[in-house]
């Protein structure tokens, strides 16, 4: 659970996700869920001829299993605090 | 400390710059800053290197990023970079 | 689920953190506030469909009603689309679903040629298998330089 409870600490900054077909969707992370689900705000794609409806799209829900990155800013990460946390997670797994 | 799993391997190299060859002719190079038993992970300061073949000859372009979550299923591999990477 | 929803009308973002007690799920928490509003999906085979969503659960398995098929060309600047009914979506096959601002909808495509449909599918079906065949030859030529090039005849989204 350690990335669900990160994305959740993102909730409301602005994410770039990058789908396995090369697609990427800017927007506002609104929310997410154990499966990694995402959902985006006010989107942009920069791709804006493969789905031209996009442009009237105002929130998008995004199936975790096609996601390949989330791009994130160096400043919305506490990297002392998640590297605690991927350290921690890894102990509670063998138990 | 004891490593049990492959898993905690991982634990030495949180901090440290790790390899990643992914699916989709990709790689990365990075500092690891978490991961979890699906693989996933996320790198910063990390570059990617992503291979396409442009009339039968390999050509590579890079991308970087300060943050970056890498979804666990694309991950084929992981070890340190190279000395000049 | 269904017989709760169906005395509701129109649940807003807010009203919809209170269903979100009842459910240990959370992916409920993203989609419920679209229910009974028009949405479009895209498929993993690269379908596309616009509908109202009617009820979904936690693997985001989904019944759309009034359901439309669009195909897009947009090199060509051409769209086709057709009346379908009601789906029923596999969780599993949903790359994304995003809710529609009915009042923009028609904007893309005031710009775009309508071919029927029929024409369309035929198109989309010659463009797929000649994706696929370029794709599985790129597979194998990545493969000669020890690169997994992700090609699946699933994906074609």
């Amino acid at each position: 659970m350690l990335f669900f409870s990160f994305f959740k600490t993102l909730v409301d900054q602005e994410v770039t996700v990058e789908l396995k077909n090369d697609i990427e969707l800017k927007g506002t992370l609104k929310s997410v869920d154990q499966f990694l689900n995402l959902k985006l705000d006010n989107i942009s794609c920069n791709d804006k001829t493969k789905y031209p409806h996009l442009t009237s799209v105002r929130n998008i829900f995004i199936r975790g299993s096609n996601v390949r990155y989330v791009y994130l800013q160096k400043n919305m990460v506490d990297t002392n605090l998640l590297q605690d946390a991927a350290r921690r997670e890894a102990m509670s797994d063998k138990r | 400390m004891s490593l049990a799993t492959p898993l905690d391997l991982l634990k030495l190299n949180l901090d440290e710059r790790v390899y990643v060859k992914l699916r989709g002719a990709r790689e990365l190079v990075g500092t690891l800053q978490a991961f979890d038993s699906h693989c996933n992970f996320v790198l910063s300061d990390a570059v990617e290197t992503i291979y396409q073949l442009i009339d039968g000859e390999l050509k590579s372009r890079e991308k970087s990023s300060e943050m970056i979550f890498v979804r666990g299923d694309t991950v084929a591999l992981i070890t340190t970079p190279l000395p000049d990477e | 689920m269904m017989s709760q929803k169906k005395d509701s009308k129109k649940i807003t973002e807010g009203e919809a953190d209170l269903y979100l007690d009842q459910y240990n799920f959370t992916t409920t928490a993203a989609i419920v506030g679209s229910v009974d509003r028009k949405v479009f999906v895209l498929l993993r085979d690269g379908r596309i469909l616009f509908g109202v969503l009617r009820t979904f659960d936690q693997y985001a398995n989904l019944i759309l009603q009034y359901c439309v098929e669009r195909i897009y060309f947009t090199e060509e600047n051409k769209y086709a689309e057709e009346l379908r009914g009601v789906f029923m979506v596999r969780g599993e096959n949903v790359v994304m679903l995003g809710e529609v601002d009915i009042d923009k909808e028609d904007k893309p495509l005031e710009m775009m040629e309508k071919i029927p449909f029929k024409e369309a599918l035929k198109i989309q079906k010659e463009q797929n298998q000649q994706k696929c065949k370029l794709e599985t030859q790129k597979s194998k030529d990545m493969a000669a330089y020890g690169l997994v090039h992700d090609f699946h005849k699933s994906d074609m989204y």
